[in-house]
């Protein structure tokens, strides 16, 4: 159930590729894949757990970060540097708490009221849970919890 | 909605009593006096059960409506004009809250970089991972009832801005809704995935069935979308929502389908949460860089607005969900009423 029209694939930085318009995809066995919907983002951080689809994976795996990706590229100019952009070495880090950075600590004072919460970057115990699984029924969801 | 909700303090009270009237007064100036009254009560909105609930059933006049109630009450010009003032409290409170929002170069991928940014700064609660590895069955349960006041009409606030948009933005919410929607497949639409997973666990999946069980702090979530949705103005402030909606689904979801998993429900009760995995990897990448990005690309003047939509999400997001962990963690319920008829 693809779209229809001209076939594009985006490259978006340090994430999927998007692909929208006519395709089909394969497997290794030549088999359809069935994309369910008419755009698909497709793995490229090799960490999905839905391949060949994104999960969001490459968030936590901090794919293509940091820096490279942006320099001099079309429409890649990176955000602000006075706003909120020097967190990136900071959010994925584990056990993270509690920072000896001074500024950080204001930071994150200043921030946790209002500026707060994607569960998916939690910080706690086994916050990287790229192991986990936990998308679909083949995937490890089930007994993950047995080592807990 | 089937019913109109029970009164939770003076204003909603007078407002109930007026809908079940047939008349259609065109003075409805009580209403006004009382909500001066509940203004100077001094509450926070955010927090205020009878503010948060007048104003969803005025929004919600807009949507399903109630069956009990007349139709033309959508459109009468005292009830329009008690939204307008609650309205102009509730989100001169999110302005407040919110504060600076970040200004990224106006083009569509540092928008779309400048939000991805936000959701990675935000420090909240994480009521995905306690699901995931915690929650008890009754837990799980009322974290359905809190998603289920805005998941069972999930996509249609955000369906407002569509006549509002054009170009590429307005391409890309097509795009993203249609596939909230389905891809025009029946019974394939995001909410109705939702009624079956609440069905899998035992409870009522018609829309508005727990709006005595959802606390202020809830309704105020859902109450935002509509503030955004069913504004022209606040067009930017839809699509930055949504961006941020789509930004912070797909690694919760996963960590929700591996909470029910976990519990003893698979398909269908998951299929809600596995689709929002692989759906929203695609809507991330399209909301940020198309909609949110393309919107202020075409027109910088977009920028405070989309990004004061994105904070928003993020600030009652963290409120809403503060509000369930600390409840769970004290050992008591999250929802106004301990939930009756579910076993």
């Amino acid at each position: 159930m693809s779209g229809s029209g001209p076939t594009s694939i985006t490259v978006c930085p340090r994430g999927p590729l998007i692909v929208r318009g006519s395709f089909d995809i394969l497997d290794g066995d030549n088999q359809p894949v069935d994309p369910r919907r008419g755009t698909v983002a497709l793995c490229r951080c090799g960490g999905s757990k839905i391949k060949p689809f994104c999960d969001g994976t490459h968030k936590l795996l901090r794919f293509d970060e940091p820096q490279q990706q942006n320099a001099g590229r079309d429409g890649g100019t990176p955000p602000n540097p006075s706003q909120h952009n020097n967190k990136e070495q900071d959010t994925m880090n584990e056990n993270q708490e509690p920072t000896n950075d001074v500024s950080d600590e204001a930071k994150d004072r200043d921030t946790r009221k209002d500026h707060v919460s994607d569960p998916a970057l939690s910080t706690d115990t086994g916050h990287d849970w790229t192991d986990e699984g936990g998308a679909t029924a083949s995937g490890p969801a089930l007994d993950a919890d047995a080592s807990e | 909605m089937r019913v109109l909700p029970t009164e939770r303090g003076p204003l909603s009270s007078a407002l109930l009593a007026t809908l079940i009237r047939t008349d259609l007064p065109p003075d409805l100036g009580h209403l006004g006096e009382t909500l001066q009254e509940a203004f100077g009560a001094d509450a926070d909105i955010l927090f205020n059960e009878d503010l948060q609930l007048t104003l969803f059933v005025l929004y919600e006049l807009h949507y399903s409506g109630f069956d009990s109630i007349r139709e033309d009450w959508e459109w009468h010009p005292p009830l329009l004009a008690l939204r307008k003032r609650i309205e102009e409290r509730f989100e001169q409170r999110l302005k407040d809250a919110v504060g600076e929002v970040p200004h990224p170069a106006p083009n569509a991928q540092a928008v779309a970089d400048a939000l991805f940014e936000m959701t990675r700064a935000a420090t909240g609660p994480s009521v995905s991972s306690f699901v995931a590895r915690q929650a008890t069955l009754e837990q799980a349960r009322e974290f359905l009832i809190h998603k289920s006041i805005y998941q069972l009409k999930e996509a249609d606030p955000h369906t407002w801005a569509i006549p509002r948009l054009t170009g590429r933005a307005k391409s890309a919410l097509v795009e993203i809704q249609a596939d909230e929607y389905g891809g025009g497949v029946p019974g394939r639409t995001h909410a109705e995935l939702f009624a079956r997973t609440m069905e899998g666990l035992g409870l009522e999946h018609d829309f508005g069935s727990y709006i005595e069980a959802i606390p202020a702090i809830t309704l105020a979530s859902v109450n935002a979308i509509s503030l955004f949705g069913l504004h022209r103005r606040h067009r930017g402030a839809t699509c930055g929502h949504l961006a941020i909606y789509e930004m912070t689904s797909s690694l919760p979801n996963a960590k929700y389908a591996r909470g029910f998993r976990r519990l003893g429900f698979d398909s269908p009760v998951t299929d809600y949460f596995d689709e929002h995995v692989e759906a929203d990897a695609v809507h991330e990448q399209i909301a940020g860089r198309d909609l949110a990005g393309g919107l202020i690309e075409a027109d910088p003047r977009m920028m405070q607005d989309v990004f004061f939509g994105a904070a928003t999400v993020i600030l009652l997001d963290t409120l809403a969900g503060t509000w369930q962990m600390n409840a769970w963690q004290s050992g008591t319920s999250s929802l106004r009423a301990q939930l009756q008829g579910a076993s």
